[in-house]
């Protein structure tokens, strides 16, 4: 029996197969487009008055699929919201919402410093060290966000109070 | 079936690499999502992403009845020890019994001897006892403020948790060590109890993090009742620990270790020490599916001088897949295989011919969920389980969940769950007087289950849970016809119960919350035929027919929390063990618990606490057989949390 069970240990070791997303994700993916409305970016952050947010997943996709369809029909204001993946930062696309996953973590800090000042609004996954813009975090099994105003006012970009107040934490302008 | 056993958390996701889906898994996502995607952002922060499938789930659309206990819950309770948080459960009876021992059960069979129907997990590793199929609570603990959530689900576990998770699962799921970086101070004095507990997490590493912690308690005697009692049970225990995560790009590891001392300071009634050591390991596959396999060690002595010594090591292993069969379903299989050494040596007749029994476990189970209807949905699972001392045991499990309307969620429920024989019950020997019982099998349960759990108003959730048990083969101290002696325990108790549990929680304003809580239970049991009881049915427990809870939590000031809990506990009346005259050994008891917290700057809390406020002491529990009865005592603490 024992070495039956151990065989079927190895087995379960060797089985690839297809699963969901996990809700921790789904509710990530849910909130990314959400945050759009509440962000306000400088006209210069986009190529044309028509281009729409471009919100970019840098690195490992955690999503599988489900961010298209939380952004898909939203619009802000005038804007659609466009999604894309990245294999890498690229400077040659215009991105104003970046998201960085739960992959490497120098690519994460590198794409953190390589946007401040920029009208980029950076989002770091929970359980990465380095933080952006919007952070999110794990709190009692609910998925929160921190917000760093004061480096998302850097690059000129304005975020509503209505997003600050549903925040976790907020670090405000003019804090160190 | 819905539970969570092994909760690795925030893992899961991070498993997941990129790549090409199969067009049916996006169907399945598209279905899942749909209400998520549909949330405003309010709403969002209020989704609760447990797992109560051994997966991520909403815990709105587990088919089951499940309370879960937070870290703030734990924080605001002031509770100081982890017996003490599970009284916020409303499915749980806690009963203290002295100043170190505690009897905890879900749904009945309340007592040390009786309550072997709960399994009790710490990040997945057992902490049930093969002596005696229970868990010795003294030798439990868990730095409360690493705890991230304790999950308690009543009624069977047995598909997805196995054997002995018959009336319900305590599924305890500490925190990350990357949430909880820097340093903590938590330091408790009081009337009744002394303890202090420092915590540091640190970086040591890219994707690395860890958290070492040391704690010390004291817990003061509790008085007797009788007069002829001369145990002093004051107790003391040290326990130290850290936790190891490291993130990789498809992998998670986790590593974590505790080792602990306990002794009785005032009398040595009884020691103990310890040590466990985990490893965990997460993996996502490529298609996107995950794999979890995890290995611990055990070591656990308890001595209770001139009496006995017990030494338990076990070690086990599980690994469990989460995929899916087709395109709207999702599917999870496993196993587990577990060894221990069980070694008591008795000092007293009564003991065993072979102190030493090394006892296997292994298991297989599978469970698909699947959608029957856009809102029906329908999960269904079977665990084999083959131990040491039963044949091969079959726990299926059928739950069906019909999401009514956007929060409001009806499911029912038929399973099957055993209690395998203890080393008690198959061994345990007193010549001449009580004969060991080869032929004992395992206990058995049929249940049925019904239960609503939704949002009635924004600020108002409500879960209602009825439940109608069968068991079969319960134990019973059976006599030599004639001469009465030697005994013998056999299988020969039927019972049926039934009962409810219900809690909700409101919230008032956006700055005070109401919990309520309350549970009923009713149940008779008689002797199969040709079977006779001894003992007066002593494995049945001591239960009170009702328990009921309210909680306050309010916040009226910045910076100050004004918190207060009443629970009110219906009497005991059972049949004393020795005569077999029904009376009430236990009286109901209504108490008061109240805390003010207060902020004092942005890394320091101090609360003030009262526990047991209306008598100056009461009683819990009464059997002579198992403890002397002793009061529980009326507590003022003062407590300092500071984080550097």
């Amino acid at each position: 029996m024992r070495a039956r069970i151990l065989a079927a240990l190895s087995l379960i070791l060797a089985t690839g197969a297809r699963a969901d997303v996990s809700l921790e994700y789904t509710v990530k993916a849910a909130y990314l487009p959400k945050f759009v409305p509440f962000i306000t970016w400088p006209e210069t952050a986009f190529t044309s008055p028509t281009a729409p947010v471009t919100i970019c997943v840098v690195g490992t996709d955690p999503f599988g699929g489900k961010l298209e369809q939380a952004a898909s029909g939203l619009k802000s204001g005038e804007r659609a919201i466009a999604v894309r993946y990245l294999p890498a930062p690229d400077p040659t696309v215009s991105c104003q919402l970046v998201f960085l996953g739960p992959g490497d973590m120098a690519v994460a800090e590198g794409t953190l410093d390589a946007m401040k000042g920029k009208p980029v609004v950076t989002v770091t996954d929970s359980g990465l060290k380095a933080r952006g813009v919007i952070s999110f975090l794990i709190e009692a099994n609910h998925v929160r966000f921190d917000i760093d105003a004061a480096t998302a006012a850097q690059g000129g970009v304005a975020i509503s109070s209505k997003l600050l107040s549903l925040a976790h934490a907020v670090k405000q302008r003019g804090q160190p | 079936m819905p539970f969570g056993k092994i909760r690795w958390r925030l893992l899961a996701g991070l498993l997941l690499a990129g790549g090409v889906l199969p067009e049916g898994v996006r169907a399945q996502q598209q279905v899942a999502s749909a209400d998520i995607e549909q949330l405003s952002i309010e709403q969002l922060a209020n989704v609760e992403i447990t797992s109560v499938s051994r997966r991520p789930e909403s815990l709105a659309q587990a088919p089951a009845s499940i309370f879960v206990i937070s870290a703030e819950d734990i924080r605001r309770s002031g509770a100081i020890n982890l017996p003490e948080v599970l009284r916020l459960a409303p499915n749980l009876e806690v009963a203290r019994l002295n100043g170190f021992a505690y009897t905890i059960s879900a749904r009945g069979f309340n007592s040390p001897e009786a309550s072997n129907k709960l399994l009790v997990l710490i990040d997945g590793r057992s902490v049930y006892s093969p002596l005696a199929s229970s868990v010795f609570w003294e030798n439990v603990d868990v730095p409360l403020a690493d705890i991230a959530r304790i999950e308690v689900i009543s009624g069977p576990g047995g598909t997805l948790y196995g054997a002995n998770a018959v009336n319900g699962v305590i599924n305890i799921v500490t925190q990350d060590s990357s949430q909880t970086q820097g340093a903590l101070l938590d330091a408790t004095v009081g009337t009744t109890d002394v303890k202090a507990m420092a915590r540091y997490g640190f970086t040591p590493w890219d994707g690395g993090s860890l958290r070492l912690y040391g704690q010390t308690s004291h817990a003061n005697n509790t008085s007797p009742v009788l007069a002829i009692d001369p145990v002093r049970s004051a107790w003391a225990r040290n326990q130290g620990g850290f936790r190891l995560d490291q993130k990789l790009d498809d992998d998670s590891l986790t590593l974590q270790g505790d080792i602990f001392a306990n002794s009785t300071p005032a009398m040595d009634v009884e020691r103990g020490r310890g040590y466990d050591l985990s490893g965990h390991w997460s993996h996502a596959l490529e298609s996107g599916s995950s794999m979890e396999l995890q290995a611990y060690i055990d070591g656990n002595t308890r001595i209770l001088p001139s009496l006995a010594r017990e030494q338990l090591d076990t070690a086990g292993l599980q690994a469990q897949h989460n995929t899916a069969l087709w395109w709207n379903d999702t599917f999870i299989w496993g196993g587990e295989y577990r060894h221990s050494k069980e070694a008591f040596y008795s000092q007293t007749i009564i003991g065993f011919a072979n102190p030493v029994t090394h006892l296997d476990v292994e298991n297989l189970f599978v469970q698909d969920s699947f959608k029957l209807l856009d809102s029906l949905k329908l999960t269904t699972g079977i665990k084999i389980e083959n131990s040491s001392y039963s044949n091969v045991d079959f726990m299926p499990d059928l739950r069906l969940a019909w999401q009514v309307a956007d929060s409001h969620l009806l499911w029912a429920s038929v399973s099957r769950a055993v209690r395998t024989p203890s080393k008690i019950d198959r061994e345990l020997q007193a010549p001449g007087f009580l004969l060991p019982a080869p032929r004992f099998h395992s206990e058995k349960l049929t249940a049925y289950e019904a239960g609503y759990r939704g949002q009635l108003l924004q600020n108002l959730s409500l879960s209602v849970s009825l439940y109608y048990n069968q068991y079969d083969d319960l134990r019973t101290t059976f006599d030599t016809p004639v001469t009465v002696i030697p005994l013998q325990l056999r299988n020969g108790i039927i019972g049926d119960s039934y009962g409810g549990e219900a809690w909700a929680k409101y919230a008032v304003t956006d700055w005070w919350r109401l919990s309520l809580g309350a549970n009923w239970l009713q149940r008779t049991e008689h002797l199969k035929p040709g079977r006779r009881d001894q003992t007066f049915g002593q494995s049945l427990g001591q239960d009170p027919p009702y328990q009921a809870q309210i909680r306050s939590e309010m916040n009226p000031f910045e910076d100050w929390e004004f918190d207060a809990g009443l629970r009110s506990i219906g009497h005991v009346k059972a049949r004393d063990a020795t005569t077999g005259n029904t009376k009430v050994l236990v009286g109901a008891y209504t108490e008061v618990d109240l805390r003010i917290g207060w902020r004092a700057t942005s890394t320091t809390e101090i609360s003030l606490e009262g526990f047991n406020l209306l008598h100056q002491r009461h009683l819990e529990f009464n059997d002579p057989s198992t403890y002397l009865p002793q009061y529980v005592p009326r507590a003022f603490m003062l407590n300092l949390r500071k984080t550097l």
